[in-house]
C-alpha cells in the first residue's frame, strides 16, 4: 500500500490541521455523547496518519508459527497500527450514531466527523495524487456541516463563523503541508515556514471573523441590509478572484 | 532561470462564499449569509500579496574538500535574503552532484527570511572517487498566501576533488632513450646490478670492476639495468555505449575512468614519465605525452573541464565522427609511446582500436571498470560479453586491469603489478 506514496505531508502542518478540523467539528457537535465520539475519530485518524510513517520494523522476524502455521508478520508494524487506528475511528463512530436521536443530530455530527476523516486520509496519504483531493473533499464536508447547522439549529452568528474560518484554515494548513512535503520530504525543517504560515492564515481568519460580527451585531436587530451589503460586496471580491 | 506563477491553491474558497450565500439567502437564514464573508474575505486573500522579489545568495562551505573515498564530507550550506523584503516561504533544493550520495542530513531545507538574515543548514556527502561539481540550488519562494511562486536557481561556488594515490602503474617495458624511473632489462647506467662483460675501449673508468683487475688483471666492465623513462598516453573511452552504470544510483564507468585517470596521472607524473591524454566521445580530446609542471596543469584542466570528458551521460547521437577519432589518434600517437586505455569494455569498437594499437607497436594495458550487474537476462549477457572481451584481449598478449570500482584502484593495481613480477 505504501508503494502508490513518494512523500507524505509534513507532519506539523498535518497534525494542525487535524487539531483545527477536530476543533470545527468539536464546535459544531450538540451533546458530550456527540463530543465524545468527534474526540475518538480525531485520535483514530490521528493514529492512522501516523502509522504510514512508522519506520519499517528491522527486527522483525519473517514469519510466527502458531500451533504449526506459520503466518507471515512482514510490514505487520504500521499495518497493524492502521487497523488499530481505524477500530478506534469505527467503534467511535458507532458509539456517536447509535446514540443519536432525530436528524438535527446527525447533521450536527455526521459532517464533521467525514470531514475529520477525509482529511485525515488526504494527510495520511493514501494515494499521492489524491491528497489534495481528499483534504478538500474534508473542506467541503466540513463546512456542509457548517451550513446545516446554520440552517438547522439557528445557531449562534460567532461559532458559526469560527467553524467555518477553522475549516478553511484546516484546509490552508494541510495543503501547505501537502506541497512542503512534496518539495522537501518530511525529514527537512520546515517549522518556521509552517508556523509563519498558519499563523498568517489564522490571523486573516480572525480579522474575517471580527469583522462579521462586527458587521451582524450593528445590523441584525431589525437591518439584514448592512448584512446583505456586505454580501454584495463579497460577492464582487469573490468575481475578482474568479476572473483574475 | 526564473518563473513567476499563480498556484491558484485559494481558487476553490470562493465555492464556500457561494455556498453559504446561495444557501443564506434561499433559506433565508442571516447567519449563513454571514459566512459568505468568510468564503469571500480568503477568496480574496492572495489578492493581498504578489509575487515575492527574490534576492538570494548561497554560500557553501565544505570540511574536507580533498577527501577520501568513503570519507563523508560535511557541506554547510548558508542562504542569505540579500533583498529588502521578508520572504515567508522559502524552500531550497541544494545542488548535490550528482555522483555523491547524501549519507545523512538532508540537502532540502525551508526557512522565513527577513532582509539580511541567513538559515544555515547541513547535510553529509559520501565521498566517491572523480573531481565533482555541485549544481546550482534549485529556490522555491511563495508568499505568505502561498499564491504565488518564484521559482530560481542560486548558484555558489563547490567543488570536491576526491583522488587517492596510486602507489605504482603497471607499465610495459616500451620507453623512450630519456632517463627515468622504470627499469629496463638493457645494461647501462643505473643502480641496480645487471651483468659484468668484458672492457670495451671507452667504458667509464669508473664502471671498471677494481676487484676483479686486482685479483686477476683482467679487466671487466661492470653493467647497471638501465632505468628509463616511459611516454604514456591515457586514452579514456567517454562514447554513448560506456556511461554505463550498475544502478541509476551508482556513478557511471566513465566517470570512474576520469578518476582513475586522475589516479594515475599523479603516479605517473611523480615517476617521471611523459604523460599525455586523449578520449573518444562527443569530440577528440587530445594532449600529446609531455612533462614538466605547465603540462601537467594542462592535462588536469583537460580532465575536469573537456566536454568529452563529462560524468553526465551524452545521448546516443551526441557522440562525434568516432571512426576520424580514431584515425587521428592513429595518426598522432609516437611509436615509442605505450598507450593505458580506460574503458568499460562495453563493445567491440574500443576492442578493436585496442589490437589496432597493440599491432602498430603501442604496448596497450587496459584498466577497466566494471560496472555490471547480476539481474535480468539483459545484464547477464553484458556481463558474459564483457567478460569474454577481457579473456580476448588476455588472448591477444594485452593485460587487462579487471577493476571492481568498490575496490580502491590502488590496491587492484598493486596486486596486478605483483602478479605480474611473479609471473
Amino acid at each position: 500500500m505504501s508503494t502508490a506514496v513518494s512523500h507524505r505531508p509534513t507532519p506539523l502542518s498535518s497534525a494542525l490541521a487535524l487539531v483545527l478540523a477536530a476543533g470545527v467539528a468539536l464546535l459544531l457537535a450538540g451533546s458530550p455523547t456527540q463530543r465524545l465520539a468527534v474526540i475518538g475519530t480525531a485520535v483514530g485518524v490521528a493514529v492512522v496518519v501516523t502509522a504510514a510513517r512508522l519506520p519499517a520494523p528491522a527486527a522483525m522476524p519473517e514469519k510466527v508459527t502458531v500451533r504449526k502455521r506459520a503466518i507471515p508478520t512482514a510490514g505487520i508494524g504500521a499495518s497493524e497500527v492502521t487497523a488499530l487506528g481505524a477500530g478506534i475511528v469505527v467503534l467511535s463512530l458507532l458509539h456517536g450514531f447509535l446514540t443519536l436521536t432525530g436528524g438535527v443530530g446527525w447533521a450536527r455530527l455526521g459532517p464533521g466527523v467525514l470531514g475529520v476523516v477525509l482529511l485525515g486520509l488526504g494527510l495520511r496519504p493514501v494515494r499521492d495524487h489524491l491528497a489534495r483531493r481528499f483534504v478538500s473533499a474534508g473542506l467541503a464536508a466540513l463546512v456542509v456541516g457548517v451550513v446545516l447547522v446554520g440552517i438547522f439549529e439557528r445557531a449562534d452568528p460567532g461559532t458559526l463563523l469560527v467553524a467555518a474560518t477553522g475549516a478553511i484554515i484546516a484546509w490552508d494548513v494541510a495543503e501547505h503541508g501537502i506541497s512542503l512535503g512534496e518539495q522537501l520530504r518530511t525529514d527537512a525543517d520546515t517549522t518556521s515556514v509552517e508556523l509563519l504560515h498558519a499563523g498568517a492564515s489564522a490571523g486573516f481568519g480572525a480579522l474575517l471573523v471580527l469583522g462579521a460580527t462586527v458587521l451582524f451585531e450593528n445590523g441584525a436587530t431589525e437591518l439584514p441590509l448592512v448584512v446583505l451589503l456586505g454580501l454584495v460586496v463579497a460577492a464582487v471580491v469573490s468575481m475578482a478572484a474568479l476572473y483574475r | 532561470m526564473t518563473t513567476v506563477r499563480t498556484t491558484g491553491r485559494w481558487r476553490g474558497i470562493v465555492a464556500v462564499a457561494l455556498l453559504a450565500v446561495a444557501v443564506g439567502i434561499l433559506l433565508d437564514r442571516p447567519t449563513v449569509l454571514l459566512l459568505g464573508i468568510v468564503g469571500a474575505g480568503f477568496a480574496a486573500y492572495p489578492r493581498l500579496s504578489g509575487p515575492p522579489t527574490v534576492e538570494l545568495e548561497l554560500e557553501r562551505r565544505l570540511d574536507n574538500r580533498h577527501p577520501r573515498r568513503g570519507e563523508h564530507v560535511t557541506v554547510t550550506a548558508h542562504l542569505t535574503n540579500v533583498g529588502e523584503r521578508t520572504l515567508a516561504d522559502v524552500r531550497i533544493v541544494d545542488g548535490v552532484p550528482p555522483m555523491l550520495t547524501v549519507s545523512s542530513g538532508n540537502p532540502r531545507h525551508a526557512a522565513v527570511l527577513r532582509p539580511g538574515q541567513t538559515t544555515t543548514f547541513t547535510y553529509t556527502l559520501d565521498a566517491d572517487h572523480g573531481h565533482h561539481t555541485f549544481d546550482p540550488a534549485t529556490v522555491i519562494v511563495r508568499d505568505v498566501t502561498g499564491a504565488h511562486e518564484v521559482e530560481t536557481t542560486v548558484s555558489a561556488a563547490g567543488e570536491l576533488h576526491c583522488t587517492e594515490t596510486v602507489p605504482e602503474v603497471p607499465l610495459r617495458r616500451q620507453t623512450d632513450n630519456f632517463a627515468g624511473q622504470l627499469t629496463t632489462d638493457s645494461g647501462g647506467n643505473g643502480t641496480e646490478f645487471h651483468t659484468v662483460r668484458e672492457y670495451n675501449r671507452g667504458d667509464s673508468i669508473r664502471r671498471i670492476d677494481s676487484k676483479r683487475w686486482a685479483k686477476t688483471g683482467e679487466l671487466t666492465t661492470i653493467e647497471f639495468r638501465e632505468e628509463r623513462r616511459s611516454s604514456v598516453l591515457l586514452l579514456v573511452d567517454a562514447r554513448e555505449p560506456a556511461y554505463r552504470s550498475a544502478s541509476e544510483s551508482d556513478p557511471n564507468a566513465v566517470a570512474h575512468s576520469i578518476a582513475a585517470a586522475e589516479q594515475l596521472l599523479g603516479a605517473l607524473e611523480d615517476a617521471q614519465n611523459r604523460v599525455g591524454l586523449a578520449a573518444f566521445g562527443r569530440e577528440f580530446c587530445w594532449e600529446r605525452p609531455g612533462s614538466g609542471t605547465e603540462h601537467m596543469t594542462r592535462v588536469r584542466r583537460l580532465l575536469t573541464s573537456h566536454p568529452t570528458l563529462s560524468s553526465t551521460p551524452s545521448k546516443p547521437d551526441e557522440d562525434g565522427d568516432l571512426e576520424g577519432q580514431r584515425e587521428q589518434l592513429y595518426a598522432r600517437l609516437d611509436a615509442s609511446t605505450q598507450v593505458v586505455v580506460l574503458s568499460p569494455l562495453t563493445d567491440e569498437w574500443i576492442l578493436q582500436t585496442i589490437r589496432r594499437l597493440e599491432a602498430g607497436g603501442n604496448a596497450t594495458t587496459v584498466i577497466s571498470p566494471d560496472v555490471t550487474a547480476d539481474g535480468t537476462l539483459g545484464r547477464r549477457l553484458a556481463r558474459l560479453e564483457r567478460t569474454n572481451r577481457l579473456h580476448a584481449l588476455r588472448q591477444a598478449d594485452v593485460p587487462v586491469v579487471d577493476w571492481d570500482p568498490q575496490a580502491a584502484l590502488g590496491t587492484v593495481l598493486l596486486n596486478e603489478g605483483r602478479r605480474r613480477r611473479t609471473a
